[in-house]
């Protein structure tokens, strides 16, 4: 880039930007043992403060196909699948108790009409 | 050359978050550029050392965990706006220094002018070198003076252009404005950078 004036094309000089930059570069080199301590060790404090993402414990379904929509994804989508657990452990146990029940007033009857086999009372 | 700080390294996994090497080698890279631009804005030592500082704890706090090829650009939106709160600060310091200054004795007030010059004085100066690099460092202590004319817009757009290495859409979003601001801003700054330097008989080529 030429940036001289018009009026003083006889004495022409180029300055170009590239030319300040590499300049500018090269006293960077120029700093003082003084300066470049405390930017060294301005360096390492902003190191000690790095944030770094932490690992998280999460359920992964990636490589289980189509498995992915199981898994809820909102508070609500979590809600409904404790509610339906809960009723299907609830009726899981009702039913357990119920069939129980009837096993032993099955026996019961069974006692009191002598139908039962010999090998109960053997038992 | 300069431009290579924003091809550095980190492109190939652009997505890939930082480490904490990666940030090392990025601010080791930039430290000396980063302070020698607050240095030309503030033109003073240790101000510019804790605006650098600032900048690179910023930097780590709150974007350590970028990917890589995201600190160029942020680190000098950082920077920038670190520098502007500076003059922000400055600015209302002065007004209440200003406010003051009448129930100051003059005497006190003029005591801390030339300290100031005397520091800047020391910085230009350098220990016996050769020849050549002698002209070398009293040209780049012109620059460096003209630099410091500039208005902070122009010399903002200049550095990050021209010494960063940044396209002009890379400039207008660090420094918050449009794509033709910046080139008039780059324009002029070049104008009056090439004027400056040749008022002083620097003939570079």
């Amino acid at each position: 880039m030429n940036a001289n004036s018009p009026n003083q094309n006889n004495n022409r000089q180029r300055i170009t930007p590239e030319t300040i930059a590499s300049l500018l570069t090269r006293s960077t080199q120029q700093l003082d043992i003084c300066t470049v301590d405390a930017l060294h060790r301005a360096r390492n404090i902003a190191m000690e403060r790095q944030s770094q993402k932490k690992s998280v414990f999460a359920l992964s379904t990636a490589p289980v196909h189509g498995a992915h929509w199981l898994i809820p994804h909102s508070t609500h989508q979590w809600a409904a699948a404790v509610i339906l657990l809960v009723t299907i452990l609830l009726g899981g146990i009702n039913y357990w108790q119920h069939t129980q029940e009837h096993e032993l007033s099955r026996l019961d009857a069974e006692i009191l009409t002598d139908d039962l086999p010999l090998e109960v009372f053997l038992d | 050359m300069i431009g290579n700080l924003l091809a550095f390294p980190f492109m190939p996994g652009a997505n890939k978050l930082a480490t904490p090497t990666e940030l090392s080698q990025f601010l080791s890279m930039i430290e000396r550029r980063a302070y020698k631009q607050a240095l030309y804005a503030i033109h003073n030592e240790h101000t510019a050392l804790d605006i650098v500082q600032d900048a690179m704890i910023k930097l780590a706090e709150k974007y350590g965990d970028k990917p890589a090829a995201e600190f160029p650009m942020l680190f000098q939106r950082i920077l920038q706006n670190t520098i502007r709160d500076y003059y922000r600060r400055q600015k209302v310091r002065n007004a209440w220094s200003t406010l003051f200054s009448s129930l100051t004795p003059k005497s006190e007030s003029e005591e801390y002018d030339p300290l100031d010059s005397l520091k800047d004085d020391d910085n230009q100066s350098a220990p016996a070198t050769p020849e050549e690099s002698m002209q070398q460092r009293q040209i780049i202590a012109l620059i460096e003076q003209a630099l410091g004319k500039l208005s902070s817009r122009q010399r903002e757009a200049f550095l990050l252009r021209y010494w960063e290495g940044m396209d002009t859409a890379e400039t207008a979003a660090t420094m918050g404005c449009t794509e033709g601001s910046v080139k008039v801003h780059c324009s002029r700054a070049t104008q009056a950078l090439a004027e400056s330097l040749k008022a002083k008989g620097v003939d570079l080529s």
